[in-house]
């Protein structure tokens, strides 16, 4: 069940910098949110994605998108039916 | 129309073409791989306004520096300055990180 | 249009009588409904006070309800009260054409954004070690997901007016 997925969180949110994480499948339905990031952003981070995917429709994997702000970044990305989002401080 | 000044984009570094849209998201200028690209326009376009209407974490609304969208080769960056969205197309060229 | 017709019909006829809110009302929508119902009355004649009543009820309750609550306390507008709406109104819609120029909507808006396109631009892309974290981040996750599952927990449909089993 979606304990792994939560745990996979968990450990995620651990990271260095991790403010926020959110699952969610394709349809932008949040599977899980912990952290800064807002339940009801699945939504727009799954279409994020979907429109990335479509500037190079010949990719067999899906681009990594980043929203770079002064109060850290959101990193997107979709593996499969699944996107996730992270917020992080930038570590240099 | 006035066209959009002077903005060196040609100079940003591993660049491949660049491109600057004004507010409706029309072509203003355009170079090299991203030459009238209205397709990449259109795509980037609808990201920036996804991205800058909703707040994915709470307190980052409306403010993002930059999109980027990362491939394995080239990358994707845009930003917004007056009205103005500028678009540039650079190679990838991954950085060894400095703390592995 | 028509606002002094609706008045004069509304003292003399009862009939007509039904017609004088409509009019009043600039909402098209509810003519039909007016229409048929002065149909159905005319034919018994008895029952006219009652229906005649019950609609203005009806109607005015609908009229509180959806329509310009300010527009009803004065049901009849004066000629000098609607020349100054029309003026007020007017005047904002000029402070809106005639102001700062705006994009077309607010959806269409763009944040205001960075002084300097081309540093931004040319700024170091994200860290190598940012993108391999959401990499391998979304392919455990994507792992993960395959094993949530929906839970049957209670019916999904319900049956209303039915004797509970």
């Amino acid at each position: 069940m979606e304990q792994n997925l939560d745990k996979l969180l968990d450990d995620t949110m651990e990271g260095p910098g991790v403010m926020g994480v959110i699952c969610a499948d394709k349809q932008g339905l949040c599977y899980s949110a912990k952290g800064t990031v807002s339940v009801g952003s699945a939504g727009i981070i799954a279409s994020l994605s979907q429109q990335a995917a479509l500037l190079v429709p010949e990719s067999s994997s899906a681009p990594v998108i980043c929203l770079e702000s002064d109060k850290g970044n959101v990193l997107i990305k979709t593996h499969q039916d699944v996107t996730i989002a992270i917020h992080k401080m930038p570590t240099y | 129309m006035s066209g959009p000044g002077p903005h060196n984009l040609d100079k940003v570094p591993n660049q491949e073409g660049y491109l600057i849209l004004n507010d409706s998201g029309a072509v203003m200028a355009s170079s090299g791989d991203l030459e009238n690209d209205e397709a990449t326009a259109a795509i980037i376009m609808k990201m920036i306004r996804l991205a800058s209407k909703v707040n994915i974490t709470p307190d980052n609304s409306q403010s993002f520096k930059r999109l980027s969208v990362i491939f394995d080769d080239f990358l994707y960056i845009a930003t917004i300055s007056s009205d103005k969205v500028y678009i540039s197309k650079r190679k990838n060229i991954p950085k060894e990180p400095v703390m592995a | 249009m028509g606002c002094c017709f609706g008045k004069d019909d509304d003292s003399k006829l009862l009939d007509t009588d039904s017609n004088a809110p409509l009019i009043e009302e600039r909402d098209a929508g509810y003519r039909p409904i007016r229409g048929s119902d002065q149909f159905s009355q005319s034919p018994n004649g008895v029952q006219i006070g009652d229906q005649q009543s019950e609609l203005n009820k009806v109607l005015q309750r609908a009229v509180t309800n959806v329509i310009d609550v300010s527009a009803i306390d004065s049901q009849a507008l004066e000629q000098h009260e609607y020349m100054d709406r029309a003026r007020t109104y007017s005047s904002r819609v000029a402070v809106v054409v005639t102001g700062p120029k705006k994009p077309l909507s607010s959806f269409l808006r763009l944040p205001k954004g960075v002084s300097m396109p081309y540093s931004v631009l040319s700024e170091e892309p994200v860290s190598v070690d940012d993108i391999n974290l959401i990499t391998q981040t979304a392919a455990d996750a994507w792992k993960a997901s395959q094993d949530i599952q929906v839970t049957h927990k209670e019916n999904l449909v319900v049956q209303f007016g039915m004797p509970q089993n």
